[in-house]
């Protein structure tokens, strides 16, 4: 799979001068936009490239477990135990706290009810929520999106300037940041203010509209943010893009945008040889930013409002192949975390039962979690999904304690 | 409503609507990526037929042109894919023809090949310079070019095709994306295509025959049979009626408007076909027919970012630095050489996202001051600036902007840079 590239600092900024966010032009905009209330908000984190679900949420117990992966396999030992059966893998260790606060969901065998083992396709059923072949090129959120009436962003693409076909709806484009350098804006001649003109053909119908729409929120998003620098950015503690891109989603949700969904990826996980090395990389950089997502906005006073879930398009084969990695797979575990998640594992133990080529199989349809995220957010799951998908109650609607 | 066929036939100044400085801008746009008022000018005093003609010419470089060229080849190292986009860039800003720099572009969207992958940017600057140069011709050789091409052999696996082992990448793109569409052909088709262009393999950046690893066994290939190799799949699948309508409709929504419609696209797969696949022919067509006039296809499609650098650079007649014009365009989701996959850029609406929205506005900010990131030298436009505004709206949109806007521009604007920058920065000027 491939991951995201392209300069990571604006060519043109690099160069030029940057407008200094104190004398800004668009300091008014920013003043102007209406700060939101404080609604839920859904932080939809991907794994991409099929992550081993096996290796994240470690079966130790179980004999045929070591037996099918003497090379990957983790030692019992060093797994973190969480039941009598399942434990955490090490290098996700930094979730262990948020467990122990009863903040964190750990649900099994999570998948579509006809797995495939194309990435491609997979991505689609996600992401559309929907087993249509050819996919339909409106995502489940970007359906999601037009109950909401709060807030003229109601969903962000937050790490990466790629599109997700899972926001991909009737309201138009949805604004992507990659990074904060994405917001900056070079000083503009003395002349006429660009903000106000750009919404020249505001009112008009038609995409022209949406365009001058989407040029003032992108420099309304900017003026809000352009005084923030990189460092401030990341979370505390943190290295590798998850955390900065986390610590990104952590200041628009303090920003009170108005924004519902933001939407992450990970890349990384499609780990067909060698698997341990990079996996475990992984683990530790999305154990240890998920941690301190949860902390930032915990601090922020956001804790309660938020809550994210955490999946990938498949797990992996049960078995390790012959180049000590894993072949595309079936179910694998879906983690939701926040202070409203109802702490605890769900789903059924993985059976691993089976020949050399098998599967994880899928035991609880992934609509269900869904169901589960939609009704939090103060909307009809019906509406979204197409059949009826039970909810776990894993949400509760309000604080527990 | 006309017919679809009808809307492919010539637009008949008089008959059908005029051709004024409207029509005129609107062919510069689409045809040149843009260009000034003279430029303009001179294509109304050559009238329609002619001012296609001539737009659509592609000789050899002459004269200062030339001499440029020449400098450009002794200063690209090897190498460099940063100086291999900004000879490119040069190229479109400087070319007096630059319909050959725009359908160039055309195809490198369309056989998308990637430096990613590819790794070597004298690869990529000789696929480029393969697709300058029989872009114009006919498809059937350009399809073969494509096919020995020591780029697109690397991209999609060529060497992997082997006789024992067909690799199945090329094929399949061939007829999903390259000519056919996707649902025209079978399996089937895909797997016995491979085995026709199995041992067409890259060695030392050249083409090479593999015979050994040629499967020259029977196959049976969109109806075609025998022992049939790559020559022989292209023109099985130029034979079939899908790819006329297939390429053609690309064209189309390249140079007149998205979504040209089924009963549309037949039409037009019809007239590239009895142009003989000769797509210069075919693209005169389309610049002189009545769709293209038609209101609907005025300002109807959203600039490209290379479109938008180089049509505004064109239209205001400064001069930048080609290298960081040419990473302004990567800044804006365009990377020459570097498109995101196979299927090319998305383009349309896809283009326009808060981050790209925002480069867009940090270009216009940048062409508009002389000196600064872009190295711009301005055009010494000394007019008042009500002319100034006037001629640059015209010549980008037509002057299709609300009247209070137009006011604005000029009322509150005390300098040429902050003028241009302010136009430039119009929702409006993302459209061409």
């Amino acid at each position: 799979m491939s991951t995201s590239r392209g300069p990571t600092r604006r060519a043109l900024l690099a160069a030029g001068a940057l407008l200094p966010f104190s004398t800004s032009v668009f300091a008014r905009a920013a003043g102007a936009l209406s700060r939101s209330a404080g609604e839920r908000v859904l932080v939809v984190l991907e794994l991409v490239g099929g992550n081993d679900g096996l290796n994240t949420l470690v079966p130790f117990a179980d004999d045929r477990y070591h037996r099918a992966r003497p090379v990957i396999g983790l030692d019992a030992g060093r797994v973190r135990p969480l039941t009598a059966s399942m434990g955490l893998s090490p290098a996700l260790s930094d979730l262990e706290p948020i467990w122990d606060r009863g903040e964190l969901a750990l649900i099994q065998g999570v998948g579509p009810p006809e797995s495939t083992r194309s990435h491609f396709r997979s991505r689609e059923i996600w992401h559309t929520a929907r087993m249509d072949d050819p996919a339909p090129n409106v995502g489940w959120l970007g359906r999601a999106a037009s109950a909401f009436s709060s807030g003229s962003l109601p969903m962000l693409r937050v790490g990466a300037r790629e599109a997700s076909l899972a926001l991909a709806g009737a309201a138009g484009e949805v604004p992507t940041l990659a990074t904060l350098s994405d917001l900056e804006l070079l000083e503009p001649p003395p002349g006429p203010q660009l903000d106000l003109l750009c919404g020249s053909t505001l009112g008009r119908s038609g995409s022209r509209a949406e365009l001058a729409r989407a040029m003032s929120e992108a420099r309304q998003l900017s003026a809000q943010l352009s005084g923030l620098d990189e460092a401030q950015i990341r979370l505390a503690g943190t290295n590798g893009g998850l955390g900065r891109t986390l610590g990104l989603a952590a200041r628009l949700i303090g920003a009170r945008l108005g924004t519902r969904v933001l939407y992450v990826t990970h890349d990384g996980y499609d780990t067909h040889a060698r698997q341990l090395a990079s996996q475990s990389a992984n683990h530790r950089e999305l154990g240890q930013a998920l941690a301190a997502f949860c902390d930032q906005l915990a601090a922020q006073g956001d804790g309660s409002r938020v809550v994210t879930l955490v999946f990938s398009e498949f797990g992996r084969r049960v078995a390790e192949n012959a180049g000590a990695g894993t072949d595309h797979g079936a179910g694998g575990p879906v983690l939701l975390l926040g202070q409203r998640v109802a702490g605890g594992m769900l789903g059924d133990d993985p059976d691993l039962e089976g020949e050399l080529d098998h599967d994880v199989p899928v035991t609880l349809d992934f609509r269900r979690v869904y169901a589960d995220v939609l009704t939090w957010l103060g909307l009809d799951p019906g509406a979204v999904l197409p059949g009826h998908h039970e909810g776990l109650s894993l949400l509760a609607p309000s604080p527990r304690r | 409503m006309p017919a679809s066929s009808d809307q492919l036939l010539p637009y008949r100044p008089g008959i059908d609507g005029p051709f004024g400085r409207t029509q005129a801008n609107h062919l510069l746009r689409r045809s040149s990526f843009g260009g000034t008022a003279a430029e303009r000018d001179a294509l109304l005093d050559q009238g329609l037929p002619a001012a296609v003609e001539r737009l659509t010419a592609t000789p050899e470089p002459s004269g200062a042109f030339a001499d440029e060229l020449q400098l450009l080849d002794a200063l690209t190292p090897l190498e460099d894919a940063q100086l291999a986009r900004a000879a490119w860039v040069a190229r479109m800003l400087h070319d007096p023809h630059p319909f050959r720099e725009l359908l160039t572009l055309f195809w490198h969207g369309h056989f998308a090949t990637s430096i990613e992958k590819v790794g070597r940017v004298r690869l990529m600057q000789r696929q480029v310079a393969m697709l300058r140069e029989r872009g114009p011709g006919s498809l059937r050789a350009l399809l073969s070019a494509v096919a020995h091409d020591p780029a697109m052999i690397i991209w999609l696996d060529g060497n992997a095709n082997r006789r024992h082992h067909p690799n199945e990448n090329f094929a399949r793109e061939l007829f999903e994306l390259f000519t056919l569409g996707e649902g025209q052909y079978a399996e089937a088709d895909v797997l016995e295509a491979a085995r026709a262009f199995s041992g067409w393999h890259e060695s030392g950046g050249r083409f090479r025959f593999a015979a050994g690893e040629h499967d020259d066994g029977h196959k049976q290939v969109l109806g075609a049979s025998g022992t049939l190799d790559g020559e022989d799949v292209i023109d099985a699948a130029l034979a079939h009626p899908a790819c006329g309508e297939h390429v053609g409709s690309a064209l189309f929504a390249y140079l007149v408007r998205p979504d040209p419609g089924p009963e549309l696209r037949r039409s037009l797969g019809a007239l590239y076909r009895e142009s003989d696949y000769d797509t210069r022919s075919f693209c005169r067509a389309l610049l002189q027919s009545r769709a293209f006039f038609a209101p609907e296809s005025r300002l109807a499609l959203v600039r490209s970012p290379v479109a938008l650098a180089v049509g505004s650079v064109r239209s205001l007649g400064i001069s930048v630095d080609s290298r960081a014009l040419a990473l302004a365009m990567a800044d804006m989701g365009q990377s020459l050489l570097a498109p995101p996959s196979v299927k090319g850029w998305d383009g349309g609406g896809a283009w326009l996202n808060t981050a790209t929205l925002l480069a867009r506005a940090n270009l216009a900010v940048a062409l508009a001051q002389a000196g600064g990131p872009l190295g711009v030298t301005p055009s010494g436009d000394e007019r008042p600036l009500q002319r100034v505004r006037d001629e640059l709206l015209d010549l980008l949109v037509d002057g299709a902007v609300p009247g209070w806007v137009s006011e604005r521009l000029v009322s509150e604007a005390n300098s040429h840079a902050g003028l241009l920058a302010a136009i430039l920065s119009l929702p409006e000027v993302q459209y061409a």
